[in-house]
């Protein structure tokens, strides 16, 4: 698990090394007399600030004044190639006093446990016949059979690409993230919930 | 690029200019630079769209419909070519295919604000940009107020959206009022401090502007003229079929989506949808092009033909 706090604040040629091995879970390192091969499997959850000051989108409490270029700025510090390869973006509304101090009426992360070890046993158990352990190491020729999609979640692929023209890696991204969306709704078949699902926790829409 | 130097009763003088002379002398403008196609500038029934630099998203969604809704209708939007709210107004009446005059506080060589040399290139040549500075004088603190006294004198009206007490669009309101234009101001959030100028014009006597049909009785014509077929925003929502096809929690959905955006969060509640239904709804919603998701996990409505996002 590979946990990098204000993502926007790290030097962009730090963030864009990460490339590769979000991609191959593998780190090349290239010398004159050899090139090295570690294995660099991980999980990356990144947190960031919508704007420089912080307050982009919150409708009451300090406004964000923040130039339109400021902004723009600011996100692009995360780049298109590496945002391609995030799958979920998800936006976290500030907490109101009041909220923090009355306490959670959220599930138990208990609860939250049981169904994601569920979800796990499901996805092994359907995937020993390919060979790996988990939707996130599928192989893109390996994602169709296994996601068994509906023809409604497959309109919704087709209408989303072409709306959004998303890239190939877009494509497979989705897929695995719709397909554990059914695993943890304890669903066989990948249906259009999910797709849709999917594309809006990668952030797809411009 | 061609520029041209204007002088009072010359060729193309815009007459709004000598209203500044007669309140008194020393505002007189002794001459104006002018770069790209304005043809006929003293005829133009030009409005101002003013406000804060420093403007939040909403203040510049606000500006660039209403940028647009005038550009569309063929109403010249005059601003200050400012950061925020300036920027978003002209950016919208282009976008409408709109005619968009920029009133700089700098000389015309000067690429002042530098981050928006883009829209520049696009003012120079879709619209046009003037000045009373020679070419390469400073972008200097003092010659915005003075500047906007130029915005006031070219339009008919003055509309103020999102100033807070101390913006300079109120110096520009204040201008349009000394020279008998009509002020109007956008109505805001009296929660929000950068409202508090703009709302008070209101309490002062502004005629408050809610769209172009406030603005009837002092440009005839305006709601003659066809509103024409906007195109320039709603280049997204072109060739899809229509939004009101959906049923149900589609249109209820909608129905909770005003104008203004909203978190998620809200439409939920209202909806009594738990967050994977909502992002089910949302994502099928967006896909269609009926709705929008904005930063800070905010839904917006994509208004259809005719309408303005």
């Amino acid at each position: 698990m590979l946990f990098l706090d204000e993502v926007c604040e790290f030097p962009r040629s730090h963030l864009e090394a990460l490339r590769q091995p979000l991609e191959e879970r593998r780190v090349a390192v290239a010398r004159v007399r050899a090139t090295v091969v570690f294995p660099a499997e991980f999980v990356l959850i990144a947190a960031a600030n919508p704007c420089p000051c912080g307050h982009l989108g919150e409708l009451s409490g300090p406004v964000c004044r923040c130039p339109e270029e400021a902004i723009s700025r600011y996100q692009s510090r995360l780049s298109g190639p590496m945002r391609d390869r995030i799958d979920m973006m998800v936006e976290v509304p500030r907490l109101g006093g009041d909220a923090l101090l009355c306490g959670s009426s959220e599930e138990p992360t208990a609860l939250v446990r049981a169904r994601v070890a569920a979800a796990q046993a499901r996805q092994s158990e359907r995937l020993t016949t390919v060979g790996v352990a988990a939707n996130a190491l599928l192989r893109g020729d390996q994602l169709l059979d296994v996601c068994r999609l509906d023809p409604g979640a497959r309109d919704a692929l087709t209408a989303a690409g072409e709306r959004w023209q998303l890239s190939a890696r877009a494509y497979h991204r989705v897929l695995r993230v719709g397909r554990t969306i059914a695993d943890l709704a304890g669903e066989e078949r990948v249906g259009r919930g999910a797709v849709i699902e999917a594309f809006q926790l990668r952030g797809q829409a411009p | 690029m061609s520029r041209r130097l204007l002088v009072p009763g010359g060729p193309g003088w815009p007459a709004g200019l000598d209203d500044l002379a007669e309140l008194n002398p020393s505002l007189r403008v002794a001459s104006l630079w002018v770069e790209g196609e304005l043809p006929e500038l003293p005829e133009l029934p030009g409005v101002a769209v003013v406000g804060a630099r420093r403007a939040t998203q909403v203040g510049r969604e606000v500006a660039r419909r209403i940028g647009a809704e005038l550009g569309a209708r063929g109403v010249t939007v005059v601003s200050g070519f400012a950061e925020g709210i300036d920027v978003a107004a002209h950016r919208g009446c282009l976008a409408a295919r709109g005619r968009t005059l920029a009133v700089l506080g700098c000389g015309l060589a000067v690429p002042y604000p530098r981050a928006h040399q883009g829209l520049r290139t696009e003012l120079s040549l879709r619209g046009s940009l003037v000045t009373e500075y020679t070419s390469w004088d400073a972008p200097l603190r003092w010659h915005f107020p003075h500047r906007n006294r130029i915005i006031a004198a070219l339009a008919r009206a003055v509309i103020v959206v999102e100033a807070g007490v101390s913006s300079g669009a109120l110096s520009t309101a204040r201008w349009a009022a000394d020279l008998g234009r009509e002020v109007l101001a956008v109505p805001a959030s009296i929660l929000a401090e950068g409202n508090t100028g703009s709302n008070r014009l209101l309490r002062d006597g502004a005629r408050p502007y809610l769209d172009v049909s406030d603005l009837a009785d002092l440009l005839p014509g305006l709601a003659a003229g066809a509103p024409a077929e906007f195109s320039g925003l709603s280049e997204q929502a072109q060739g899809r079929p229509g939004a009101a096809a959906g049923q149900g929690a589609t249109v209820r959905l909608l129905e909770v989506i005003g104008a203004e955006p909203v978190p998620r969060e809200l439409v939920a509640g209202a909806l009594g949808l738990g967050a994977r239904d909502l992002a089910v709804l949302v994502g099928e919603m967006e896909l269609t092009g009926s709705i929008r998701t904005l930063p800070g996990g905010l839904v917006q409505r994509v208004h259809g033909r005719g309408g303005i996002r």
